[in-house]
């Protein structure tokens, strides 16, 4: 169906070139409405040129080819952002205001809009090793183009309403990240903390508007804290949280995971052949027949389970606070000293679970692998929920621990059980 | 071979194969028996549906003028230039459609066709139709009346055409 194409090097750079100038006229047209300041000496430029830079660099990873992600749920337009890191390094060191410059000119919307579906359609690019600064962990990510469909009353940030004024903002394309495996594959779309979302236009009922990003006169203190998704799933009740009960529980744990996510419909295996993260297990079924939703459907799903502790931080983390559920699992300790342990509980005494489920389908083995509907991937949650709590049953009994309420109680006489 | 074997046998060519191709395409899309996309499924029939339906449309307005009464005349077009195209294209759809049915059965087999590729197909009978048949359906279902040329009257029965 995408019969959009990107052109050669040379006819690409023309493009780029042309486009340019017609993108430069545009701006100096409307300058009046929507620039900043005459006084502002510093460099501005357009973020559709950032997704354009990032596209056209060498990528250090080819992502899956036919997957195509769809918008972020948790759509929210920001007025600033960060400039784009060299590979590596996603620190906040150079903060972006973003501003919106009407594109009035039909042809020249035209040409944008062309030049925007050709990022959309290349699918995931420009893929790289980023810091997971909430984990603190490497992981690598790749960068994709999205058109999103904005509520009918969207949250998009003061200074664009002015601009915008009684207009209805619709639709809002936007860069953002995803987390891809050691070989490209899908995991999960990047924690917006670590990679912000990057507007690159906003399209209203009755104009186009590209963004515009500059570095800010102020630097703004960012609110870092975070919070995780997760449920509780063992409660360690008077046992003291020490790595090597967590990990003796959560390897009881992933080896009843193992088996009930290997059984119909999921049908998933564990990725053996590649670097994992601590604290975090990742189960794949990659371009096979999906049992949950028959034939013709194919399925490239991974399911990543990941389990969160109390963990000490320092203080220069950009990241103060990270919270799960309701609880603080983290404390910003004054001092660097990776034996320095802070005095109260860092929390209460619980492991806590995320399942994070990437689901895409293709009609037919080499079609276009994207997210189900919502009705296809209630489909999903239901086998994946049964085989958590089973595998849960399970790793209780065999640890000798109770369930209450859906969750593990583990007491102190049942540690020297499993001790022993 | 005659021009009334020649427009019967390209006429009727091409109502059968807009109909099952068409209603292929729209009933099977998405199942196991065309495996690719609704909207692919759209993408081809907007491919090919116009030079089918363009070519019907020429059939049905001769015959609906009632030019089939004409005089009929031996053509000396080989056989193989009015056959071959149309049975070339017809036999890649079929082959295209058996490939992406087989290549996705079970486990799915390595070869089987892209979506794209089966699209790239279609575009090749398209392209192929429109290269060789297409001359052949202007010349023989030609509007003589649009030209200004008096319609040749049918031969009376009973005499040699």
């Amino acid at each position: 169906m995408n019969s959009t194409y990107l052109p050669k090097p040379l006819g690409r750079a023309f493009l780029s070139l042309f486009l340019s100038l017609l993108v430069s006229t545009e701006i100096a047209s409307c300058q009046s409405v929507t620039q900043p300041s005459a006084s502002h000496s510093k460099v501005t430029s357009l973020t559709l040129d950032r997704a354009k830079k990032i596209f056209d660099a060498p990528s250090s990873l080819s992502a899956t080819a036919n997957f195509r992600p769809s918008a972020p749920q948790d759509l929210t337009l920001p007025e600033r952002g960060r400039k784009d890191q060299p590979e590596g390094r996603n620190d906040t060191a150079e903060d972006k205001e973003y501003f919106l410059v009407a594109v009035d000119n039909t042809s020249t919307r035209e040409e944008v809009l062309a030049r925007l579906r050709s990022l959309q359609a290349a699918g995931l690019f420009g893929c790289r090793n980023g810091i997971d600064m909430i984990m603190e962990h490497y992981e690598a990510w790749c960068f994709f183009v999205t058109r999103a469909a904005l509520p009918a009353t969207p949250a998009i940030p003061a200074a664009w309403s002015k601009v915008i004024g009684n207009d209805l903002p619709l639709f809002a394309w936007l860069l953002a990240g995803y987390r891809v495996d050691n070989i490209g594959r899908p995991l999960e779309p990047v924690n917006q903390l670590n990679l912000p979302l990057v507007p690159l236009a906003v399209e209203t009922e009755k104009r186009f508007f590209l963004i515009q990003e500059r570095s800010p006169e102020i630097i703004f203190a960012a609110d870092t804290s975070v919070r995780l998704p997760g449920v509780r799933v063992f409660e360690l009740r008077g046992i003291p949280i020490t790595e090597r009960f967590i990990d003796r529980t959560m390897n009881e744990f992933v080896k009843n995971l193992d088996d009930s996510f290997k059984v119909d419909p999921i049908a998933a295996t564990p990725v053996l052949d590649q670097v994992i993260p601590p604290h975090e297990e990742w189960y794949q079924r990659a371009f096979k027949p999906s049992k949950v939703l028959g034939p013709p459907y194919y399925e490239l799903s991974t399911y990543l389970v990941k389990w969160y502790i109390g963990h000490w931080r320092p203080l220069t983390h950009p990241v103060g606070g990270v919270y799960i559920g309701d609880d603080l699992i983290s404390e910003v300790i004054p001092s660097l000293d990776p034996n320095f342990r802070p005095q109260r509980s860092a929390g209460p005494p619980y492991i806590w679970v995320h399942v994070v489920q990437t689901i895409t389908r293709a009609v037919g083995i080499k079609g276009t692998y994207e997210e189900p509907t919502t009705e296809e991937s209630a489909k999903f949650s239901e086998p994946v929920q049964k085989a958590f709590r089973q595998a849960l049953k399970i790793s209780c009994g065999n640890m000798h621990g109770s369930m209450e309420n859906g969750l593990c109680v583990l007491t102190r006489k049942e540690e020297s059980n499993v001790s022993e | 071979m005659y021009q009334s074997e020649i427009r019967n046998w390209l006429g009727k060519y091409f109502l059968i194969i807009t109909s099952i191709l068409g209603g292929y395409i729209l009933l099977f899309a998405e199942s196991p028996l065309l495996p690719i996309s609704r909207s692919d499924g759209n993408c081809i029939l907007e491919i090919i549906i116009p030079t089918l339906i363009s070519q019907v449309a020429i059939v049905f307005q001769w015959f609906g003028r009632g030019s089939h009464h004409l005089e009929d005349i031996e053509t000396n077009i080989p056989r193989w230039v009015i056959v071959g195209p149309p049975v070339a294209v017809g036999s890649l759809i079929a082959f295209g459609i058996l490939a992406l049915v087989i290549g996705n059965v079970g486990e799915g087999k390595s070869w089987a066709p892209s979506p794209a590729a089966f699209q790239a197909i279609i575009t090749l009978c398209v392209s192929l139709l429109n290269g060789s048949t297409a001359f052949i359906m202007a010349s023989l279902f030609r509007d003589d009346s649009m030209r200004g040329d008096p319609p040749k009257k049918a031969p009376k029965e009973g005499s040699n055409a």
